[in-house]
């Protein structure tokens, strides 16, 4: 049977158990390109692709930002610090008539955390809107302190082949919120 | 939550202190004469432990629907229910009421319906993009939850009750949208299909049920307590208005659409055994009538 004493211990307990913690802070601190042939089921590295299914996978960095303090590692949602603000890709060659050298061709391009996720709605503009670019915290179940440092895949997939194939470089530019700024370049063999 | 927590205490509190506050009976117990009155012509039930075997039947309406929606929504298969309120087939009686342990309502939570077999569907899927990577999505559940209001009538023979029920419920019903994209194999080419659902009317979403209750009752040591155990069946219907809107559009080119509106009505069986409790003062008890 419950008596009083034994009800006045359950309520901080109940109480205890509404505890809200802070989100986990992180920052994006590296981007590296690599080449994907996305022609299966998932995505694989690979530096010559058939061009009608080439995606740059974008290798991010990403470490913790803040003091974890008042965080817990499985209740804490997780949280990036500096978002993105603008991504640029480009091919240092003619893309096609209207793509010359150095210009954009972000039209080309639709991005996703995952390849089997990207639809007509993930073009580069709203997913920078939408704040969806680096968006996967740590992993459950690891341990973290404050100097933890993680890396974290999205990807950019072509939609439309290039005029002509062979040998080419893509340029990824991206400035996050805090005004740093990434940039990378990838050398791919692109066939038809 | 925490504000939650604080009121189900004040609650407590305050009931604790409104009960103490009667003067005490000839067996010390404390309560308000219109409460006295109810305990001395009422019975109640309780929460209602139950596992039961459901089985909907196929609608026939939709057959007559575009496959790339009528696999999505059927046909459902059986499952069973349980006490419960979280998922799948579930009834949560709160509480039942019975005039001299006859004539009664009850309240309850019900949900009811089924998950697809998504065969049908799937082939359908496969057949119609073959160069396509299909073998993502394969789930999809239709179910009915709300509060439930039931009149019964109880026949008492010896120990045993027979309860006759015919009940109204107020349902919502589970609707998942399907959104999918299928990559074409060896390219980045993709195609997206999608099925939005909305029920007309939701306001008006109702589910009739008859069912049947055969018990027995056991008492120990005279208690106003009384368990009862038995089994119970139960038909129910549910007729609803669903709008449809489904797209299929590939990268680049121009969408097909479809937008079309059916009625139906969902009807499921189910049987099951029950178990649960009575508190039963012995004057309304239908033995000490007879």
């Amino acid at each position: 049977m419950l008596n009083r004493s034994s009800l006045l211990l359950l309520i901080p307990l109940l109480l205890g158990a509404c505890t809200k913690f802070d989100p986990i802070l992180y920052k994006v601190s590296g981007l590296q390109l690599h080449n994907s042939d996305n022609g299966g089921s998932k995505p694989v590295d690979s530096d010559s692709v058939a061009a009608k299914a080439y995606a740059i996978r974008l290798e991010f960095t990403l470490h913790i930002a803040c003091s974890l303090k008042n965080t817990d590692t499985e209740e804490s949602t997780y949280h990036l610090d500096n978002p993105a603000t603008a991504l640029n890709v480009y091919s240092l060659s003619g893309f096609d008539a209207a793509h010359p050298a150095l210009s954009s061709l972000n039209d080309y391009f639709l991005y996703g955390a995952r390849t089997s996720n990207v639809s007509g709605a993930s073009t580069i503009s709203r997913s920078i809107s939408g704040g969806k670019i680096a968006l996967d915290g740590l992993p459950g179940g690891r341990k973290i302190d404050e100097s933890t440092s993680w890396t974290s895949s999205d990807y950019l997939v072509l939609m439309q082949e290039p005029d002509t194939y062979g040998s080419r470089d893509f340029v990824v530019n991206i400035s996050f919120a805090d005004r740093t700024e990434m940039k990378d370049t990838i050398h791919v063999n692109l066939y038809p | 939550m925490k504000q939650r927590i604080l009121l189900s205490i004040t609650l407590l509190i305050c009931f604790t202190a409104i009960a103490k506050a009667f003067p005490p009976d000839s067996l010390q117990r404390r309560a308000h004469p219109f409460f006295q009155t109810i305990y001395h012509n009422f019975s109640f039930g309780g929460c209602t432990a139950l596992v039961y075997y459901c089985q909907p039947f196929a609608e026939k309406k939709l057959q007559q629907l575009p496959i790339a929606y009528s696999g999505y929504v059927s046909p459902l298969k059986s499952s069973w229910g349980s006490l419960g309120l979280l998922m799948g087939n579930g009834n949560v009686r709160f509480f039942g009421i019975y005039y001299h342990d006859k004539a009664g309502v009850e309240f309850a939570f019900n949900s009811f319906g089924g998950e697809v077999k998504m065969d049908d569907f799937m082939n359908y899927i496969q057949s119609r993009y073959p160069a396509y990577n299909t073998s993502s999505y394969k789930y999809n559940s239709r179910y009915f939850s709300g509060p439930l209001f039931t009149l019964t009538y109880l026949l008492h023979w010896r120990k045993f009750v027979a309860a006759p029920k015919l009940s109204i419920g107020f349902e919502k019903q589970d609707i998942f949208r399907y959104s999918q994209t299928y990559k074409m194999n060896g390219s980045n080419q993709f195609v997206e299909h999608s099925i939005d659902q909305s029920v007309v009317n939701t306001h008006s979403q109702h589910s009739y049920h008859a069912g049947l209750d055969l018990g027995r009752r056991f008492n120990f040591r005279n208690s106003v307590f009384h368990l009862e155990a038995g089994i119970r069946t139960e038909y129910i219907v549910a007729p609803y208005s669903m709008d449809v809107h489904t797209l299929e559009k590939p990268y680049g080119q121009p969408a097909t659409e479809s937008n079309f509106r059916y009625k139906s009505v969902f009807q499921m069986w189910d049987a099951g055994v029950y178990f649960t409790f009575v508190i039963l003062k012995s004057k309304v008890s239908p033995t000490s009538h007879s």
